[in-house]
């Protein structure tokens, strides 16, 4: 069952991902067209550097939750891969809790900017005139994503600590180890 | 002693550029010595520009409203989202002379304080300008003089405001967003083929490398405010209000009068001089004759106002219309949204 | 109050917490501890800001560049082409590495979509011409550091952007410090093969009319590379839409080489994205920890504690240098840059240094942090690519000569300022 929900969690995120590289694809073709027209006729479609940068925005913080859920996040990990799998898996609930705490404080933060965008419906000072609050909810579900997902892995990761399942702590919330790394690495 | 009502606190504060005059000769003094010695010590404050603290723009007035300071200095410009009336102290190219902006900026300055209070949550003490705005040129040729204002249709002109926007497509030109960074490198490359900036912004940036033409239309004044977040206002005994707003006018009369001197500098260093902070830019001067002064009249009055007013509803223009529009003779159309 | 910030971030990062929750956290804590918390309540418009900045757009973009050209299966074509002009030199095919890897460098913005293409195509050749197997190996892990120097270069966009440098100019100034780190690399190996000649390999036959026919799969790399930079410098684009231009154009190629697919494109997009994540979470978190530092006037205090030390500005440049090769044999290069020069920079514009110049210096110290052990994204990657295993330690051996071609080049930068400024000056 929690594997079930995790592999939905995971399918998710990597969908999210995937969708946010093709709209920056598709943003990469927006901003070409862009610089030719105004090369060639002089003339530019306005607001396509405005719609780059919310496409960044809210792929990005959709593929958070992709990175974290790959366990690709950057981690020091010189002491780590010195100690045994008991003291790395508390290092890993320490690192754990406090990427959750940060998401929380910032998805938090998030959310007060989409809401009084809403509320005092906020207009972008460009010529497109966005209504901000629309751009900033694909971002700001993008950190919601990421926040459930944490709290998930978080919860599965209690539940190994109360069974003292040190490797099953490892294998939700470990560094990456050095083999399966390059094993990304170098995949082409 | 006469400092007995005064109360004691430390504010923190969020000044402009951390590199420009209004900086370093205003608002930095006006926190660390100014206000310290005019209540004897008791009121301090930590101020830093919004350079230094990596904060970008519209952020500025979020900062404050939400009291994560208490004090900013920030341009109409940057609450203009929230605000749309906000912009209307600023409109591109519609004043030529510092006298009718001041006459402007007293006649709008109820709507501003208005405004500032009811979407921003804070207290504005005083409002002041920068060097003002124009437009600078890469026509390839200093020695070319007969460039008019409608010369510049079809050109690259980056902008960094909506109403300049506005101006740039009222001219027939197309208006370019960039990094401030990358501004000087694309003019020099063509990208842009002019740029909006101040007029002591441009000579300390060196822009004089790149820019052969400085067109003296003024497209903005960068009016600018000083903001203190509403709760921390209202902690305050009438005595220390008194106090900040007796000390902020003077820095309001002074600063006024210093900007209009920091101008006319700023135009002379980038022209042939006399300039004494170093060698002048050599640009060619263009001063507007009859003709684009006509030009930009009718710009504002067909594309800039009107645009604006779209924007910002029919009561808003209707405001607008009773005090800087009556101050100009330019009427806004209250027949929009 | 900065030794006690120090110790808390070097704390939370030898306990492996993630950089990016590090940097947040000790921000908040900091604001919370010294500064009565309240930045905290803007935390969420100042991070929007931030992700919105379109000069930023163009990491995403150049790793996605990256990745289609990756995946375009054009590096063996390139890798034949340049091993038929250099080989004849003593060493052999270890000169196709270090040249294959600079003109790959020229069109990924990245240091290991470098070494892993390269690396890939090269590994056979040590078995099959009796190569001295450290030393080759070096070849690969510090020919894929040229990447992050010669241009496009992420890490350039992001000093530019963390320091308000131009990042034309940047590139520009990355050109010739690049050639020569090249070359240096080469003279290593010619070196090494001169007082062994038994290390250098069988030679490789070829001919003129050979290396003629070759030239063609050369052109996909430098078509891109004279795209991309080119837009730049004639003033078509700016970085971004340079990167932007770029990946259009790797999109083409890829199609030309029939390479492009459906497959190969999601799996484009699934790295691209997760490596802008793990960069940019790092970078809002870095930008949010410096707004708090800036409010503390941390950055301040430590100017004048360094003031105060009264070093000359060549004292205080060496103490970051060697700072940055200590820091670097531990950190991931790109956290470590972004954690540090919001810090360092200030020390550095302060002393009077260039702000160009300093960039290719600090991107020459984290090439130099790519090939030191014990932490070395090169040498795992370079590793990585062994299908017949080995020690690890062969690798970091064998790159142990390029490290000291790298510090030469630091010395010359140091020496003779020019070789990075010189050409910038020139065109602005
Ligand atoms: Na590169
Ligand atoms: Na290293």
């Amino acid at each position: 069952m929690l594997d079930r929900i995790q592999s939905g969690l995971e399918g998710t995120a990597r969908g999210a991902a995937i969708i946010g590289g093709a709209a920056m694809c598709a943003a990469a073709f927006m901003v070409t067209m862009d610089v030719i027209s105004r090369k060639v006729f002089g003339v530019t479609m306005r607001g396509s550097d405005e719609i780059t940068g919310y496409i960044f925005a809210a792929s990005t913080t959709w593929a958070y939750a992709y990175a974290m859920l790959t366990r690709s996040n950057i981690r020091i990990d010189v002491a780590y891969v010195a100690l045994n799998t008991k003291a790395r898996a508390l290092l890993d609930l320490l690192a754990l809790g406090l990427l959750t705490l940060y998401i929380f404080l910032l998805a938090r933060s998030a959310w007060s900017v989409v809401e009084e965008s809403w509320t005092f419906n906020y207009t972008a000072q460009t010529p497109l005139a966005t209504p901000l609050w629309l751009p900033q909810s694909f971002w700001f579900a993008g950190l919601a994503f990421m926040l459930l997902c944490l709290a998930f892995l978080s919860l599965r990761c209690l539940w190994c600590l109360a069974k003292a399942d040190w490797q099953g702590i490892g294998a939700l919330a470990g560094v990456k180890s050095l083999d399966q790394e390059i094993e990304e690495e170098t995949h082409v | 002693d006469g400092h007995g009502n005064i109360q004691e606190m430390k504010l923190e504060v969020v000044g402009t550029w951390g590199f420009l005059e209004n900086w370093k000769v205003f608002e930095e003094r006006f926190w660390t010595e100014v206000i310290p010695e005019a209540s004897g010590g008791k009121i301090t404050a930590n101020a830093k520009p919004y350079t230094e603290l990596g904060l970008k723009g519209y952020e500025v007035m979020a900062g404050v409203r939400k009291g994560a300071y208490d004090v900013v200095h920030a341009l109409t410009s940057y609450s203009s989202q929230a605000s749309p009336a906000l912009e209307g102290i600023d409109l591109s190219g519609i004043i030529q002379d510092w006298d009718t902006y001041r006459q402007a900026v007293e006649a709008y300055r109820p709507i501003i304080e208005r405004e500032v209070r009811e979407k921003y949550n804070a207290q504005i003490v005083n409002i002041y300008p920068f060097p003002t705005q124009q437009l600078w040129c890469n026509l390839g040729d200093r020695s070319i003089t007969n460039v008019s204002l409608a010369d510049l249709a079809g050109k690259k002109i980056r902008t960094y405001s909506r109403t300049q926007g506005d101006f740039v497509e009222g001219l027939g030109a197309s208006s370019i967003t960039l990094a401030l960074a990358e501004v000087v490198p694309a003019l020099e490359k063509g990208v842009a083929d002019c740029g909006v900036t101040g007029t002591m912004p441009a000579y300390n940036g060196k822009w004089s490398q790149v820019v052969t033409h400085n067109v003296r239309v003024r497209l903005g004044f960068a009016a600018t405010f000083t903001a203190i977040n509403l709760d921390t206002w209202e902690s305050m005994n009438a005595d220390t209000q008194n106090l900040i707003l007796t000390e902020a006018k003077k820095f309001e009369d002074e600063i006024w009068e210093f900007e209009q001197t920091l101008d006319q500098a700023g135009m002379d260093c980038n022209a042939q001089g006399p300039c004494d902070r170093g060698q002048p830019g050599n640009m060619t001067p263009i001063e507007p004759d009859a003709e684009d002064q006509a030009l930009l009249k009718k710009i504002a009055a067909e594309t800039v106002v009107p645009r604006w007013a779209e924007r910002c509803g029919s009561a808003c223009a209707a405001e607008w219309n009773a005090t800087v529009g009556k101050l100009i003779g330019i009427t806004a159309p209250t027949d929009g949204s | 109050m900065q030794t006690l910030i120090l110790i808390i971030l070097v704390g939370l990062v030898v306990a492996a917490v993630p950089i990016a929750a590090v940097l947040g956290i000790l921000g908040l804590a900091l604001d919370e501890v010294f500064t009565n918390g309240r930045r905290a309540l803007m935390m969420g418009d100042f991070i929007w800001e931030q992700s919105i900045e379109y000069i930023l757009v163009a990491v995403p973009m150049f790793i996605l560049l990256g990745e289609i050209i990756l995946r375009a299966g054009i590096a063996t074509r390139m890798y034949t082409a340049v091993a038929k002009w250099l080989s004849w030199l003593p060493g052999g095919l270890m000169h196709a590495n270090v040249g294959s890897c600079a003109v790959f460098a020229a069109t990924s913005g990245s240091s290991v979509a470098t070494v892993a293409t390269v690396g890939t195509v090269a590994y056979p050749e040590i078995e099959k011409r009796q190569y001295n197997e450290p030393l080759f190996l070096g070849t690969l892990a510090a020919g894929g550091t040229l990447g992050i120097l010669i241009p496009p270069s992420i890490a350039l966009i992001l000093y530019g952007l963390l320091t308000d440098t131009s990042v034309p100019e940047l590139y520009l100034a990355g050109v010739i410090p690049g050639a020569m780190l090249a070359l240096f690399f080469m003279l290593v190996v010619i070196f090494a093969c001169f007082m062994r000649p038994g290390w250098g390999g069988s030679p490789v036959e070829t001919s003129w009319r050979d290396r003629l026919e070759a030239l063609p799969d050369l052109l996909p790399p430098l078509v891109l590379f004279a795209v991309v930079v080119g837009s730049i410098y004639t003033g078509l684009a700016t970085p971004t839409e340079a990167a932007s231009i770029g990946v259009v154009c790797a999109i083409g190629i890829a199609a030309w080489f029939r390479a492009l697919s459906v497959r190969m494109l999601i799996e484009a997009f699934e790295s691209t994205m997760c490596s802008t994540a793990m960069v940019m979470i790092i970078i809002l978190a870095a930008v949010f920890l410096n707004f708090v530092l800036g409010f503390m006037g941390v950055t301040q205090a430590i100017i004048d504690g360094i003031d105060a030390l009264g070093w000359t500005p060549m004292q205080t440049m060496m103490v970051i240098i060697v700072f940055y090769l200590l820091l670097g044999m531990f950190m991931e290069t790109l956290s470590m840059m972004l954690t540090t020069i919001p810090v360092v920079f200030p020390i550095v514009a302060h002393m009077g240094f260039d702000p160009v110049w300093f960039g290719i210096m600090i991107t020459v110290l984290m090439e130099a942090a790519l090939i030191t052990p014990p932490i070395g994204l090169n040498l795992y990657v370079v590793h990585g690519t062994r299908t017949r295993g080995g020690k690890f330690n062969d690798v970091s051996y064998g790159a142990l000569p390029f490290l000291i071609a790298m510090l030469a080049l630091i010395g010359f930068l140091l020496t003779f300022p020019d070789l990075a400024t010189w050409l910038p000056n020139q065109v602005y």
